[in-house]
């Protein structure tokens, strides 16, 4: 046995190494992060003009006595496809000082985050920033991590997970490296986003995450609301919204079908609906229930297929009209707290 | 770190490179895949590591004790050393708590709760494998045949080679001790065949068991109730193949792997759901656990000798524990039993010396197909209870189908390349090996894309959990 035996492996790698190098050079032109080129540049992409709760000074900011509104969400409000001036944490700063409230909003959202992130990074963070308000908007993601846990009859898995996460589970593995490495190229996006998503299409799907869905939900929505009580804020939630209703439903664009396969693959479209509406309606009960503020984004966007450029993420217009009914809500909320008029003084 | 995990992709090539670099020095070459098979067990749990050690030391003292003791009454007594460890560690890990749980409502009813005598131990991946080939190789020294092996490292490779650890094929110490002894056969042919079975196997696995899975047959089996007779039949024919291309699949790159180390492995399958009678049925299927039962269990007991009652409990004992071997599970059992009848009734009806009409052949093929079919629905079925509502699915004749025409298309082409010769297949590897490594080397990267592609989560192989 001599080493030219394993020339064909050597073969192998040489061409997967040029279809993920050609994969990551057009991925990174499009504004996605990529293994060999790294992190995007993102300030000069522009994604959200308010700073990440990283990124934030907190001595200055907890100092300056502007209201401070921290946003607990994911890719809905962290766009890498619109400049930072159109995403709504930025629209929504911009008309809270238009009407005269100081504000600064936190944006602690980032791709992938499920509302069990959103606590910890709350936890983490949220006695150092001290945000006035905790306002979440989330679902889909939760719900992708959910159908894993509940419908795969596996724990979560990397897909759906925070790197924090990943990197805790994968501590007993004997390579941890290995599944993140491939699952962080670029080829393995494409061939999820183009094979296994359209495979999904083929699948028995569930049509619900069934009632351990509804509680589980629930349980993560007490948590944030607790979590954000613990840090001296006051929690806001709002209702998810999303681009097709119940009556679309035998006409879903294919645009949207994909996008769903491409992330779960495991809840039917049917499935999906019912659970957006089921998870909303808890929503408005635990909102009743703690007597916090709600802000209903279903009620008011939901359908809307001009606000969306897929099921869930906004265009221009959708985020212009999230802020605009996220400040309305808002308006009417803090004049009428004392939190506001201390902010003020 | 199963074959088709993303760790095992960098795995493997890493020992390549590394047995390469000893291959022409015993000691390293030893080294090199003992090392590799314990990283390859303890990345399952690290702590089972210990449980593979302890068996090989029991076995490679019981086995030297044996070979250098004379009187026949102690060398029983040391062979019972050796099966006692193993089945223990068998009886501790696999069926106690099964065994508990039979027994708590029979003692419950004197007011006695023995609940709290269940333990919480993880089952170690591929127990029952590796404990049968060590009890084998002591049961054979026992015998007298001459596969004494003195050298620990060596003999810790013979039970630990991680190609086929974890699920097979069961090696016999005849068979693979001769082959550490001398230098692998490792050739450009065999290693590029070797790699060839590889991406087979995988490709069952993936592309197929896999598929079949997740596009029907977990959802099917896990709410009979919801679907038509239709789609309850056709996802009992889809887990039918699914279990032999996950399982076949799993043996295939096992002895893929080993023919690129330069060792041969013994055949696991053979075509299987083309016999025409159960005996002949597990003449084909998983080769190396039938022979191992046939030869250490059913002969133990006296095997086709004694009288006509006699053999036929030997055979129903045998097919019982064989069928316990699988799992702790009730319908485990009645599964065995389900095969002992079938071989009973084989085993009964006459033997056609001559060639059957191909008609009659094919009918025979057919309904032997069938009954396998609906022994594999007793395999699959988490519990009894669901054994009766899939029946009674069937009883209700309902048409209609939920399966998507995708399912169909894999179920049917992969049953028609069950009947596929072997010859056609062996021309087409003839054709393919026969291109430049360049050339392969696109085949291959494009199957790995493909298997990344149709990979919606990477469900474990199902034998593992033997």
């Amino acid at each position: 046995m001599n080493f030219t035996l394993l020339r064909i492996l050597v073969w192998i790698g040489v061409y997967l190494l040029v279809i993920e190098t050609g994969l990551e050079v057009r991925a990174y032109y499009r504004g996605f992060d990529t293994l060999l080129f790294g992190n995007f540049r993102r300030a000069e992409f522009g994604t959200t003009t308010t700073e990440k709760a990283s990124d934030l000074n907190p001595v200055t900011l907890s100092s300056d006595g502007r209201l401070r509104l921290w946003i607990a969400s994911s890719s809905h409000a962290e766009d890498s496809y619109l400049s930072r001036e159109r995403i709504f944490p930025t629209v929504l700063e911009k008309l809270l000082r238009d009407a005269g409230i100081q504000a600064t909003v936190i944006n602690a959202s980032h791709a992938g985050m499920d509302i069990e992130d959103n606590i910890a990074d709350l936890t983490l963070r949220g006695p150092v920033l001290k945000p006035h308000y905790v306002m979440l908007y989330q679902m889909s993601t939760t719900i992708g991590s959910l159908s894993k846990e509940l419908l795969s009859g596996k724990s979560r898995n990397a897909g759906t997970q925070s790197a924090s996460k990943r990197d805790t589970l994968r501590k007993d593995t004997l390579m941890p490296w290995a599944g993140w490495l491939i699952e962080q190229s670029a080829t393995y996006a494409q061939l999820k986003g183009q094979v296994t998503s359209r495979l999904a299409t083929q699948r028995v799907l569930s049509d619900s995450l069934g009632s351990r869905g509804d509680t589980e939900f629930e349980r993560r929505i007490r948590s944030l609301i607790a979590a954000a009580r613990m840090v001296g804020s006051v929690p806001i939630l709002c209702t998810f919204a999303t681009s097709h209703l119940r009556r679309d439903l035998p006409h879903f664009p294919d645009s949207v079908v994909t996008f769903l396969f491409k992330y779960n693959v495991y809840l039917s479209l049917e499935g999906w609906v019912t659970t957006v509406e089921h998870f909303n309606a808890i929503l408005r009960r635990i909102a009743a229930e703690e007597k916090i503020t709600l802000i209903d984004l279903e009620h008011e966007i939901s359908g809307h297929h001009e606000y969306f450029r897929d099921y869930v993420h906004f265009t221009p217009e959708g985020h212009a009209t999230v802020a605009r009914v996220i400040h309305q809500t808002l308006l009417v909320s803090v004049t009428r707290d004392p939190i506001q008029k201390m902010v003020m003084q | 770190m199963a074959f088709n995990s993303p760790e095992f992709l960098f795995f493997f090539p890493c020992v390549l490179v590394l047995y390469t670099l000893v291959f022409h020095r015993d000691r390293g070459r030893e080294v090199v895949l003992l090392v590799a098979s314990y990283l390859f067990y303890m990345s399952w749990n690290w702590k089972y590591g210990g449980l593979l050690a302890l068996s090989t030391l029991v076995d490679y003292t019981v086995g030297r004790l044996i070979a250098s003791e004379q009187r026949n009454q102690v060398r029983k007594a040391i062979l019972a050393i050796s099966l006692t460890s193993n089945l223990g560690l068998l009886a501790v890990f696999k069926y106690y708590n099964f065994f508990v749980d039979l027994a708590v409502p029979t003692v419950g009813q004197f007011g006695w709760n023995l609940s709290w005598m269940h333990h919480e131990l993880l089952l170690p991946v591929g127990i029952s494998f590796y404990t049968f080939q060590t009890m084998s190789y002591t049961i054979d020294l026992y015998r007298g045949e001459k596969v004494l092996e003195k050298d620990l490292l060596r003999f810790a490779v013979f039970v630990a080679f991680f190609p086929q650890l974890v699920a097979g094929p069961i090696v016999r110490a005849k068979q693979f001790l001769p082959q550490l002894c001398k230098l692998p056969n490792v050739t450009d042919e065999r290693f590029h065949d070797g790699l060839l079975l590889v991406f087979r196997g995988l490709f069952k696995k993936v592309a197929i068991a896999d598929l079949l899975a997740t596009l029907a047959v977990d959802k099917v089996f896990s709410d009979p109730s919801a679907y038509s007779s239709w789609d309850l039949l056709f996802a009992l024919y889809g887990y039918t193949f699914q279990i032999y291309n996950d399982f076949s699949g799993y043996s295939d790159i096992a002895i893929g792997l080993a023919r690129m180390l330069g060792f041969d492995l013994p055949l696991n399958f053979n075509r299987p759901y083309l016999s025409q009678n159960a005996r002949e049925f597990w003449t084909r299927w998983h080769i190396s656990l039938s022979t191992w039962l046939r030869d250490y269990l059913y002969i133990s007991l006296g095997g086709n000798r004694g009288s006509w009652l006699r053999v036929r409990l030997n055979l129903m004992v045998t097919m019982l524990l064989g069928g316990l071997w699988h799992g702790a599970a009730l319908h485990f059992i009645f599964w065995g039993a389900y095969h002992g009848v079938l071989l009973i009734l084989a085993r009964s009806s006459p033997r056609d010396e001559n060639q059957a009409p191909t008609l009659v052949t094919r009918f025979r093929q057919l309904g032997c197909f069938h009954l396998v079919v609906l022994g594999w629905l007793l395999f699959r079925v988490p519990d009894m209870p669901t054994f009766v509502d899939y029946i009674q699915g069937f009883g209700r004749f309902s048409a209609g189908t939920q399966l998507s025409g995708l399912f169909y298309a894999v179920l049917a082409c992969t049953a028609v390349s069950h009947v596929v010769p072997t010859r056609h297949i062996q021309l087409w590897s003839q054709w393919f090996l026969a291109r430049s490594v360049p050339v392969q080397a696109v085949f291959y990267a494009t199957l790995l894309l493909l298997f990344c592609g149709l990979t919606f989560e990477a469900p474990s192989f199902i034998y593992f959990q033997f």
